[in-house]
Order: C-alpha cells, then sequence, then structure tokens
C-alpha cells in the first residue's frame, strides 16, 4: 500500500506517454521491417496485458501498461516508416507522368520546390519537386512530368533522405524535370482559399515593405525563412533570435492570447475557445503546418481548454500529450525534426526552469529593476538554457550574445505583429493608407533588423564549436544542468509563473 | 508570462500604432529630399544591376541574376518610395533580366525601355508575361533618341536602336548603350557590349562616348567588352566593374583590366567593395 502511493493519479498519464514517446525513439534507430516484427511484439503486449490482470501490484499494472505503450510506440515508427522503404518506383528511368501539388511552394532564390502526389505508378506516392521558379506554381496545379525518378541522395552536412521521410515522400525527379501545366485549382478547396490568402499578404507586405524587412515581416507573423538572404540567416542565428521567424510558434501564442483577450468581453470562455479552435486550425494549414506552429497550437489550446473546463493543468502532461499527439500524427518528428526538438526544450525550459531562475532574481539586488525586463531575462534565459545542448550538439555554434538580443527584442515582436496584421488589413481596404501603415511597421522591424546586424558583428557574440569538444561540452552541461535542477528545484514552485 | 502583459495593453498599441501612422504620413509629406544624383552600382553577384536615383525618382539599368536587387534597392530607395519610374533592360540574358520580374511585382514601374529582341529563355518570357500583367508599356528607343531625365539630366540612347535583331548571333551585341548627363557630368552604360557593337557606336557616334566621367565597363570586365581600341576614345575617369568573387568565366579579364588601367583613373569593383554609390550635383562627383 505504501507504493501505491509513491505513484500520484496524474502521473500514470506521465509514464505512459513517455513510454509511447520512448518506444518511437528507440524504434527511430533500430528501423526493423515492421511486417517481420508486428506479431512478435504483439505477443508481447498480450503477454503483458495478462500480467496486468494477474498481478495485483499497482506498481507492476502501471510499467506494464507503459510497456504496452511503448511497443505501440515501437510499432507505430516501424510501421510508418516501413511502409515508406516499401514504396515500388522506377527508379532511375525517365518517365512521364501527372502529379498534384500538394503543398504551398517555396521559393528560393532562383529555384521552387514543392511536393506533389501522382498515383501513376498505382497507389498515391508523394514526391519532392524542385525546379527554376518561373513560371510559377500553385497548390492543387494538376502538373505533366518528364524526367528521370530518383531517390534523394543525402547533403554532406545534412540528412536530405530522413528530411524528406519526415514528409513522407522517397522519391524526386532530376534536376530540371520538363513541366507543364495540365489544369489548376485540384486541390482542397478550403486549402485553397487559404494558400491565396497567405500569397495575398506574402505580396501586400512585399510590395509595401522594401528588403529585408518585408521577409522578416512576412516571416514572423506566419513563420517563414523565405526570401533572408544567407547573411541574415548566419546573423540571426549568431545573435540567437532565429526562433522568431521560424522555431518557436511564438507567432501562435500571441494570436490566441490576442484572440482571447479581445474576444473576451463579447463572448463566453467556451466560445472564444471554439473560435480561437477553428482560428488556429485555418492559420496552423495556412503556415504549411510546421511542426513549431502545430506544437504551440496544441499547447496553447490545452491550456486555454484547461481553462475553460476550470481545470488546473499538469504542465508534464501537457508538454507529453502535445509531444504524443505530433509524434502519433507524424513519429518522424520525434528524431528528424530540430525544429521539433527545439519547440519543446523550450518550452520544457520555460516550465521547468524558470522558476529556478526566478529566484535568482527575487534577490534584493535586482529588486528596483522593471518587471517587464525581469521577465524577459527570466524567460529567454530558461528557455536558452535547456535549448542550448542541443543547439550544441546540432549546430554547434552558440549564441553568447542571446539573453541580450532577446530582451532587447522579444518585447517588441507582438507589437511588430500587430502592426504588420493591422496594415495588411488596412491595405486591403484602402490601399493607399496602408502603404502608409506599413511605415510604422518599418520602425520595429528596422530595429529587430538592426539589433541582429549590430550584434552579430561583435567579435564574440557567437561561438563555433566542433568534432570532439563538441559531444565532451554537451554531455558535460547537460549534466551540469541536471545538477543545478536537482539542487535547486525544492526551493522553486513550478506554477508560480 | 511576458507575452501575455504585453498583449493586455493592446489597446495602447492601437494607440501608438495611430499615433505613428498620422506621424509618418506627415513626415512623407514634409520630407528634405536628396539634391544629389546617385549612381548606385547593386551588389548582385554575377551580374549587372544600376541605379540612377534622384530624390524619389528612379531609373533602373538591369535586374541582375536574382531576387538580390530587392535588397539592394531596400537599402538605398526612400522607404515609403515604391515606384521605379523607368527600367532599362540592356539585353536579356538570365543575368541581367531575371531580377527585374521581382521588381515588377514588388514596385510600380512606369516604363520600360528595351531592344525589342526575341530570345527564347524562361526568365526572359516570365519578364514580359509580368510586364503585360501589370501593363507596363515596353519602349524600344532609336539611335540618338533622348529623354530628359531628373529635370536636368538627359539619356542619350546609341545603339542597336530598332535593329538588335540584326546581331542577335551574340545577344551581348544587342545590348542597350547609352549616355547620361547630368551638368557636367556624363557617363556610358553599356551593358555587355562587345566587340562588334562598340566598333558600331565608334564609327557613328564617337564622340559620345569619348572622355565621359563615368563608364560602367562593359560586360562584367570581360576581354571582349574592354579594350585599348574602346577604353582609348571613353578614357572614364571613374570605372565600375559588376561582378562576383571567384565567378566562373575568370573576370576580370586581364586584359580588359590592363585596358581599363591604362585609360581610367578610378576603378572600382563590386566584388571588392559591395555596393558602389557614386554621386553627382552636376558640377563636381565623388565616390561615397
Amino acid at each position: 500500500m505504501m507504493k501505491k502511493k509513491s505513484i500520484p493519479n496524474f502521473r500514470i498519464l506521465s509514464i505512459l506517454l513517455a513510454a509511447f514517446l520512448a518506444g518511437v525513439f528507440v524504434a527511430s534507430f533500430l528501423n526493423l521491417d515492421f511486417y517481420k516484427i508486428y506479431f512478435l511484439a504483439i505477443i508481447l503486449s498480450l503477454i503483458i496485458l495478462s500480467i496486468i490482470f494477474i498481478f495485483h501490484d499497482f506498481v507492476i499494472k502501471v510499467f506494464s501498461a507503459a510497456a504496452i505503450t511503448f511497443f505501440a510506440g515501437f510499432l507505430l515508427f516501424s510501421f510508418v516508416s516501413s511502409k515508406l522503404n516499401n514504396i515500388f518506383l522506377p527508379f532511375g528511368q525517365g518517365r512521364e507522368f501527372s502529379g498534384t501539388v500538394v503543398s504551398y511552394p517555396n521559393i528560393d532564390g532562383n529555384s521552387q520546390s514543392f511536393y506533389f502526389l501522382t498515383s501513376d505508378f498505382g497507389p498515391k506516392t508523394k514526391f519532392y519537386l524542385s525546379t527554376s521558379r518561373f513560371p510559377s506554381y500553385s497548390y492543387g496545379d494538376k502538373i505533366l512530368i518528364k524526367t528521370t525518378i530518383k531517390r534523394p541522395e543525402n547533403f554532406s552536412d545534412f540528412d536530405w533522405v530522413s528530411f524528406l521521410k519526415r514528409y513522407g515522400t522517397v522519391a524526386t525527379t532530376a534536376n530540371n524535370p520538363k513541366i507543364s501545366l495540365i489544369s489548376s485549382g485540384n486541390g482542397n478547396w478550403l486549402l485553397q482559399k487559404l494558400y491565396i490568402v497567405r500569397r495575398d499578404f506574402e505580396q501586400t507586405v512585399q510590395k509595401t515593405l522594401p528588403e529585408p524587412e518585408s521577409s522578416l515581416g512576412i516571416g514572423l507573423l506566419i513563420g517563414s525563412k523565405q526570401g533572408f538572404g544567407q547573411d541574415l540567416i548566419n546573423d540571426f542565428a549568431k545573435v540567437g533570435i532565429t526562433h522568431i521567424i521560424a522555431l518557436s510558434g511564438y507567432n501562435v501564442t500571441i494570436i490566441i492570447i490576442f484572440l482571447t483577450d479581445i474576444l473576451l468581453g463579447y463572448l463566453t470562455r467556451r466560445q472564444i475557445f471554439a473560435v480561437s479552435f477553428i482560428l488556429i486550425l485555418l492559420f496552423v494549414a495556412m503556415t504549411g503546418a510546421a511542426s513549431s506552429v502545430i506544437r504551440a497550437s496544441i499547447i496553447t489550446l490545452l491550456i486555454a481548454y484547461g481553462k475553460t473546463i476550470g481545470r488546473k493543468t499538469d504542465m508534464t502532461n501537457l508538454i507529453l500529450l502535445s509531444a504524443a499527439v505530433m509524434v502519433a500524427v507524424n513519429p518522424f518528428v520525434l528524431r528528424f525534426d530540430v525544429g521539433f526538438q527545439l519547440s519543446f526544450l523550450a518550452f520544457i525550459g520555460l516550465v521547468y526552469f524558470s522558476p529556478i531562475i526566478k529566484q535568482i532574481f527575487n534577490r534584493r539586488f535586482f529588486k528596483r529593476w522593471p518587471n517587464f525586463i525581469k521577465s524577459a531575462i527570466i524567460e529567454t534565459l530558461s528557455a536558452q538554457i535547456i535549448v542550448l545542448p542541443l543547439i550544441l550538439s546540432s549546430f554547434g555554434l552558440v549564441s553568447l550574445i542571446a539573453p541580450v538580443t532577446n530582451v532587447l527584442i522579444l518585447p517588441l515582436i507582438p507589437a511588430a505583429m500587430l502592426f504588420i496584421f493591422l496594415s495588411t488589413l488596412i491595405y486591403w481596404l484602402i490601399p493607399a493608407i496602408g502603404k502608409l501603415a506599413f511605415l510604422i511597421c518599418y520602425l520595429p522591424l528596422k530595429y529587430i533588423l538592426s539589433i541582429a546586424q549590430y550584434f552579430a558583428k561583435l567579435p564574440l557574440s557567437a561561438i563555433q564549436i566542433s568534432g570532439h569538444w563538441q559531444i565532451m561540452i554537451t554531455i558535460l552541461y547537460i549534466l551540469v544542468v541536471i545538477a543545478i535542477f536537482i539542487k535547486f528545484r525544492k526551493n522553486a514552485d513550478p506554477q508560480a509563473n | 508570462m511576458l507575452i501575455r502583459k504585453l498583449i493586455e495593453n493592446w489597446r495602447i498599441y492601437l494607440l501608438i500604432f495611430l499615433t505613428l501612422l498620422a506621424l509618418a504620413i506627415w513626415s512623407v509629406y514634409f520630407k528634405e529630399p536628396d539634391k544629389n544624383l546617385h549612381i548606385y552600382i547593386l551588389d548582385v553577384g554575377q551580374g549587372d544591376a544600376i541605379l540612377l536615383q534622384k530624390g524619389n525618382q528612379q531609373i533602373l539599368i538591369d535586374g541582375g541574376p536574382d531576387s538580390s536587387v530587392i535588397a539592394g534597392l531596400g537599402k538605398v530607395m526612400p522607404v515609403e518610395d515604391r515606384e521605379i519610374e523607368e527600367i532599362i533592360l540592356t539585353h536579356p540574358h538570365a543575368d541581367h533580366v531575371s531580377g527585374l520580374v521581382d521588381v515588377l511585382s514588388r514596385y510600380k514601374v512606369n516604363k520600360i525601355w528595351y531592344s525589342g529582341i526575341e530570345y527564347d529563355s524562361n526568365i526572359y518570357r516570365n519578364f514580359l508575361i509580368e510586364t503585360k500583367n501589370k501593363s507596363v508599356p515596353l519602349l524600344v528607343p532609336k539611335i540618338g533618341e533622348t529623354e530628359t531625365i531628373f529635370d536636368q539630366g538627359k539619356i542619350t540612347f546609341l545603339w542597336p536602336g530598332e535593329n538588335a535583331q540584326s546581331y542577335k548571333d551574340n545577344l551581348n551585341n544587342t545590348s542597350e548603350v547609352l549616355r547620361l548627363d547630368y551638368g557636367n557630368f556624363s557617363a556610358v552604360f553599356p551593358g555587355d557590349c562587345e566587340v562588334q557593337c562598340w566598333q558600331g557606336i565608334i564609327s557613328d557616334n564617337k564622340s559620345l562616348i569619348a572622355n565621359v566621367v563615368f563608364l560602367k565597363v562593359a560586360h562584367h570586365g570581360s576581354k571582349n567588352g574592354s579594350n585599348d581600341e574602346n577604353m582609348g576614345v571613353i578614357k572614364p575617369k571613374i570605372a565600375t566593374i559588376s561582378l562576383s568573387k571567384d565567378n566562373k568565366f575568370g573576370f576580370p579579364h586581364k586584359e580588359a583590366m590592363d585596358a581599363l588601367q591604362k585609360n581610367a583613373a578610378d576603378i572600382y569593383r563590386t566584388d571588392l567593395l559591395g555596393a558602389i554609390d557614386i554621386s553627382t550635383d552636376g558640377a563636381n562627383w565623388w565616390k561615397n
């Protein structure tokens, strides 16, 4: 009976979810053929299931159930992966076939890239295609492609094969395929409309703001790096603010909070939840469903839902649940999507580490500091501290100046987003006034860019670590962070932020 | 959390927004413009894009090989100015025309001078489609045709006139070549003009290219664009070369550099300096 109390009820869910994620994670390394292992795994699960019924010990029951979710995760990954590996295509052969564009084309310099579906080789298969920028294609276009069908190959420093697998693709075309347009408008009606809105929005900003401000404006609102020059991307990485345009899903969080606040006077909480749920769903679809955006949407909506039904949410379960949902939808994100990993680590940092850092700022020395600066520093530091080892191991570039630049930049982001949104609406109603409205957006955007460019030039803004040092420092660092966490967490109240 | 606190004040932001909007409207109307004529040799990598600007009036000569021209324009044009009065496309090679498609989609363009040549390439076709979509008039200048620009300035077209099609064996020789006059300042922009093109201009309009102040060196410093013959005539005081570092053509060619060094006073290169700004008030000129 003593043991029974050692696992509180809400922790059971945490354990089950964590086991599921662990199953997917382990499977991603083994890459076994689903059709050879599923029988074994199901028998194992049945045995474990019977253990649950035979034994009465609570802990054994919980861990047996965890083993079952572990196998579920394991099988899920193997299944999805095997399905992709078993796709049969005439690789290396020249063919002419038709397909439908199923993504919002990404434009990069003089090229555009998108995914298309074809059923000319039996069941529907998804291809990745990169071609010259003109003529430009749109979501829903039916095209005739004449090319050699190829398997993607890894670049020297990038696991391109896994990246494409994450998007359900194992095939690509040769360079410069011959493409001709058959017809337009063959996609999902709603998505087509959403992408038109997105394109209109992008074009409006591009028409009214100079570069690179226009790319930053678009990036802030819908989270894309499109149009950023390599210099600027490097600068952003150096000063540690790439997350404002790509990784964090910060934009969704801001939009939901905006919506809730504006609608609060007019609708009940339940109605607001319904409205934001629908709007966020549309927004997620419009931005091409990047994992960061989905993660932020799920978490923010779950928190909003928790408030609606009046239940205090357990943050650990919230994080695990949203991770599990995303991984269940696409098991590849867990190991092969750095954006997914970064955004979850950042959130973990915000939840578990910010109370510890808060203690430091409760000291007398900081008492006079304005609150918004303190909370900006606390949030930035707590996210950065947890994200750092991942950045260290996957990029090797560590921004030392990040806490400073983030404190300088983050408070402006909601304002910049609101300004751009309003200006776009004004522009769509009265273009002449809208143009002037965008001049206001220019100010915060220019400010962000100036900060990034100025601090990136400083000699020690970022350090590049490579080779064995990368692994050594990463491990050392993780140990230190765990030690700090264990030592200080008792004094900190995780729900206080 | 921080975001929440900031957002709770959204009404204040709205107020700030409207105040700034009013400010922006007024400041646009009461702005003191720069009175000098600037020639910006934009850094677009291996390609040509040159912006002539006075106040909020612009003429863009070529658009470079990609959309990097947009970033270049963003740096030098007034923020509120989304209009480029005129574009001159020297010839339809990709390193001159590509960026213009972006320019057309982002800026209001009033007219385009070009050689009228027919040339089958993906990017040129899309450029022509875009001009049609935006209904921008396309004009083909005659040899000797002039246009008044920036109040006291003048452009004179020197090559190839309405006859571009007859030089199509080497597209570079169909380049629109033009002279700019602004007070005492004079300049020649020859696109990718090569031997045949230079010979044509020297035989018909030698005086119009002789001893100018500024030359945009033809064809990114190729030996086909600059030799002792044409440099001996032009003798520019300032010359600029647009090219990228380690380009696959080996530009600038040694022969061209020799001819330039013998005849030009100052030579500036975008591969070494990035964008270059040559300014003049009509009496004096300087590099910023």
